[in-house]
C-alpha cells in the first residue's frame, strides 16, 4: 500500500524557464533510463526475490524511485510552465505541445513515449539484479549528460543529487548480487 | 585527482560552495574489520549519499546546499534532510538488519523527524493525511509542484 507524503525528496527552486532543458530532462521521467521505468522495474521484480534482503531492498528502492519520478516531472513543469509559443517552437517542443500542451507526459528526449520494453523482469534473481545494476549505471550516465547540457545551478544541483542516488542504488544492488551469487554457489 | 580519500571534492569551479559543516563522524559496525563512516545530516543530504565509502562525485561539479525561499521551505528542508538520511540507512539496513549501531542512528533520526513533522504540520498543514488537525487542510495546503505560495 502506498500513502502520499506531500514533499519532494530534494527542494527545487527553479526560477528561470529553460525549454531546451525541459525537453532533455523529461527523458528521466519517461525515457528508457528514467525514474518511472526504474520504479516499475524494481516494483515488478520484488515479487520474485528469494529472501528478506531482496524483497526489502527492491521494494524500498522502487518506492524511492517514485519520489524521483515526481521530482523530475516537477522540474520539467517548472522549466516549461511560463513558456511562450515562440520559445516552445525554438526549443523544438512544438510537436510536444501539439500532443500534450504544457502537461507532463512520460516520454524521452526525442518524444518517444514510455515503453515497458525498457525494463526487464525475468524471474531469475541474478539476471534481474544484473539488469538493475546496468539500469542504475545507464541512469547515472544520462544524468551526467544532462548535467553537461545544463547551465543553471538550480537545475544542476538537483541533477547531481539524483545522479548520486543512482550511485548508491548501484552499490546496494551489487552488494545483493554478490551475496546471492556466493550463496547460490554453495 | 579530483577527490581526496574521503570522497570530498578538491576541484574548484563556478558552483563551488564553502561548507561549514559540524562534521560529526559516526562509525557503523556492520563489519568490525571494515568500519566506515557516515556523513552528518547536512553533508549527506547535499551530496545525495550518506555513505562516504560509496560516494562518487561527478567531474569537477561540487554539490551545493539547496537554497530555500521562505521559512516554510527552510522548515521543510530540515524534514527532507532527516527523511533522506532515514531512507539511505533504510536501504543499508535492508541488507544489514543486524547492525545495531546503524539502527540506533535510524531510530534517533526517526524521533527527530516525527517532532519536526508535527511542528511543520501545525503551521503549514499536513504532510501526510494522518496529520490533519481541526480543519480539512489536505487539499488546500501547498503541493510539491506548486510555487509562489506559502
Amino acid at each position: 500500500m502506498y500513502k502520499y507524503f506531500k514533499s519532494l525528496p530534494y527542494p527545487l527552486s527553479i526560477k528561470n524557464k529553460d525549454l531546451k532543458m525541459a525537453k532533455y530532462i523529461i527523458t528521466q521521467f519517461g525515457g528508457p533510463n528514467g525514474e518511472v521505468g526504474a520504479a516499475l522495474r524494481y516494483f515488478s521484480q520484488k515479487f520474485n526475490m528469494p529472501d528478506d534482503r531482496g524483497r526489502s531492498l527492491l521494494n524500498d528502492i522502487a518506492t524511492e524511485e517514485m519520489g524521483h519520478a515526481e521530482m523530475v516531472a516537477t522540474m520539467v513543469h517548472m522549466l516549461i510552465k511560463d513558456a511562450t509559443m515562440k520559445e516552445l517552437e525554438d526549443a523544438g517542443l512544438d510537436s510536444y505541445f501539439t500532443e500534450h500542451g504544457k502537461g507532463i507526459f512520460p516520454n524521452d528526449a526525442n518524444g518517444i513515449p514510455f515503453n515497458a520494453v525498457g525494463i526487464a523482469s525475468t524471474g531469475d534473481v541474478l539476471a534481474d539484479l544484473s539488469e538493475d545494476m546496468a539500469a542504475e549505471q545507464k541512469a547515472r550516465a544520462t544524468y551526467e549528460n544532462l548535467i553537461q547540457l545544463a547551465t543553471d545551478p538550480n537545475v544542476i544541483n538537483p541533477l547531481l543529487f539524483l545522479r548520486q542516488r543512482e550511485v548508491v542504488h548501484f552499490a546496494r544492488f551489487k552488494e545483493l548480487y554478490d551475496t546471492y551469487k556466493k550463496e547460490f554457489k554453495k | 585527482m579530483l577527490f581526496d580519500r574521503d570522497g570530498f571534492y578538491i576541484a574548484k569551479n563556478d558552483y563551488d560552495y564553502d561548507y561549514d559543516y559540524d562534521f560529526t563522524v559516526n562509525i557503523l559496525n556492520s563489519d568490525a574489520s571494515k568500519p566506515f563512516k557516515i556523513y552528518d545530516l547536512n553533508e549527506g543530504f547535499c551530496k545525495g549519499n550518506l555513505f562516504p565509502n560509496l560516494y562518487e562525485g561527478y567531474s569537477t561539479y561540487r554539490p551545493k546546499e539547496p537554497s530555500v525561499c521562505n521559512e516554510r521551505e527552510a522548515s521543510l528542508l530540515e524534514i527532507q534532510k532527516l527523511d533522506f538520511a532515514i531512507n539511505d540507512l533504510n536501504l543499508y539496513l535492508d541488507l544489514h538488519p543486524e547492525d545495531r549501531y546503524a539502527y540506533s542512528v535510524f531510530k534517533k533520526y526517526m524521533g527527530e523527524l516525527k517532532k519536526k513533522k508535527e511542528n511543520y504540520s501545525k503551521v503549514y498543514g499536513p504532510l501526510t493525511i494522518g496529520e490533519l488537525g481541526e480543519d480539512y487542510e489536505w487539499s488546500s495546503s501547498i503541493w510539491p509542484w506548486e510555487e509562489g505560495r506559502m
